[in-house]
């Protein structure tokens, strides 16, 4: 993995040469997201440090439920057709961030390792989504959408209800992107993550012109694997006031990217462990739609949860 | 590092995949058995190893026999079609400007060429291709019309084309301008 080290350069504008990350909250609120770093290192190996001691408390699904049906209320009135409301559990006790670093460099290929350490805070992932790449006059795009376990491939396939959310996504990007260029799109196709798997669809636009990153970026997130459908001011702020009852980590689904001489990635930050202090936080989202029931949201929240924790934490 | 949850503050780290750096220069690195620094040229998902920084940059063709035999142990080939044709003396002042440094592990440090350089590299291989060379790239850098007229003075001074590529050289710099 690359880490770029502080101190950082903050900059309200992507540098026009140079290397330069990109780190801001979900609501892109950031005034100087774009960070030069002091010197930057290819990371193969870290060791881990000690033990994790971490209490995780129980979750409550009555914050969640309500969530829920203020969602569906919504979808019902026609205000929206799908949003993400975002779960998190948490955990008090101490780690050292290398242990939590030694579990980021053994990751299969299609996880991608993300994160920030900061001076008391900071949070590590391990996403399989990309939210662009931009090079060479080429966007390349991903929708990652519809969730189950591994051994529920078969029966997945042909799920209505998981098919419809993913085509949300899928049909959703490809309307945004339509007017910048030529957009081909690929089969939808299943992404096999070791305990979960996803509906996955990669898109590709050939743009008629060059495009600025930041406007990029400010047209993709959140897409609608991450935010609301139709993304509006009222249905972002709907959204922002659901992940604050719940106690979602502001960083939690942001673009997190790298920028070099104008080629840009930017990853969305999902699967991921937060903290500040001594307080640990392990959000996990789950698109709500129509056809959407209670107990089969809580259970893949759970699912995504697990996935993360038996990466950064297997003992838990 | 500080543990978390401890008093002590952590230093700051920003991390990210290394598909973004070259990762084909792990292995290379995991070879060598002495300082090395190399300036590659990053094109899209390929490479290209341009120059050999000592006391000075350094032509890169031929790489030094240290390197040759760790991308030989590594199993991969080293690109320095550019460095062959272009001798380093040609490159101007600005070509070494704004490069990225990165570090692989104890033996291998890697300047990645920037914008400063890239400009000259990618107008001399559009003119090389000649017509229906992909310009993406080059548009990409939106290069300003001083940095237009320093590449022109530069293939203009070291006379890298002969007149029959006159036509395409004014085509891809009107393109681009």
């Amino acid at each position: 993995m690359l880490v770029g080290y502080g101190p950082f350069s903050a900059f309200s504008e992507p540098p026009q040469e140079g290397v330069a990350f990109y780190r801001n909250d979900f609501a892109l609120s950031e005034a100087k997201p774009w960070l030069v770093p002091n010197r930057l290192e290819v990371l193969e190996k870290r060791p881990a440090v000690g033990e994790i001691q971490i209490e995780w408390g129980e979750l409550d699904p009555s914050g969640f439920a309500e969530v829920f049906r203020e969602v569906s209320e919504a979808i019902n009135q026609g205000v929206i057709e799908k949003s993400v409301p975002v779960v998190t559990a948490k955990g008090k006790g101490s780690c050292d961030p290398d242990t939590l670093l030694a579990s980021l460099l053994k990751l299969p290929k299609a996880l991608r390792p993300y994160g920030w350490i900061g001076e008391g805070e900071g949070f590590l992932g391990a996403t399989p989504e990309v939210l662009f790449r931009s090079f060479d006059g080429r966007i390349y795009t991903m929708a990652l959408a519809g969730t189950a376990r591994s051994d529920e491939q078969i029966l997945f396939a042909v799920d209505d209800k998981e098919i419809r959310e993913h085509e949300f996504v899928a049909q959703t990007l490809i309307a945004k992107l339509s007017d910048l260029g030529m957009v081909i799109r690929s089969a939808r196709d299943i992404l096999d993550l070791g305990k979960l798997i996803h509906f996955q669809t990669l898109i590709k636009v050939e743009l008629y012109q060059y495009q600025e990153t930041k406007a990029l970026i400010e047209r993709l997130h959140p897409t609608p694997a991450l935010g609301p459908l139709p993304r509006t001011t009222e249905t972002m702020d709907q959204l922002k006031d659901w992940r604050e009852r719940l106690d979602c980590p502001l960083e939690f689904g942001a673009p997190f990217g790298f920028l070099r001489d104008g080629e840009f990635e930017a990853l969305v930050a999902i699967r991921m462990v937060a903290w500040k202090g001594d307080e640990f936080s392990l959000p996990s989202g789950c698109g709500v739609i129509q056809e959407s029931r209670l107990v089969n949201e809580w259970r893949e929240l759970a699912l995504k949860r697990s996935a993360v924790s038996g990466l950064f934490f297997p003992s838990k | 590092m500080a543990r978390i949850g401890a008093e002590a503050e952590c230093g700051k780290w920003l991390i990210f995949p290394i598909k973004v750096m070259i990762p084909e220069l792990q292995k290379l690195a995991k070879e060598l058995e002495e300082p090395t620094h190399l300036v590659v040229w990053k094109r899209g998902d390929r490479f290209e190893v341009v120059a050999v920084k000592g006391d000075v940059f350094e032509d890169a063709f031929p790489l030094p026999m240290n390197v040759q035999s760790a991308a030989a142990e590594a199993e991969m080939i080293l690109d320095t079609t550019t460095a062959a044709r272009l001798e380093i003396e040609q490159m101007p002042e600005d070509f070494w400007e704004s490069l990225v440094e990165v570090c692989y592990g104890e033996f291998l440090q890697v300047s990645i060429l920037g914008r400063a350089g890239q400009k000259y590299l990618q107008v001399y291989h559009a003119v090389k291709a000649g017509e229906g060379h992909d310009l993406a790239p080059l548009e990409q850098l939106a290069l300003t019309e001083g940095e237009l007229l320093k590449v022109a003075k530069w293939i203009r001074e070291h006379a890298l084309f002969d007149h029959k590529k006159g036509a395409i050289i004014m085509e891809v710099l009107t393109r681009l301008s």
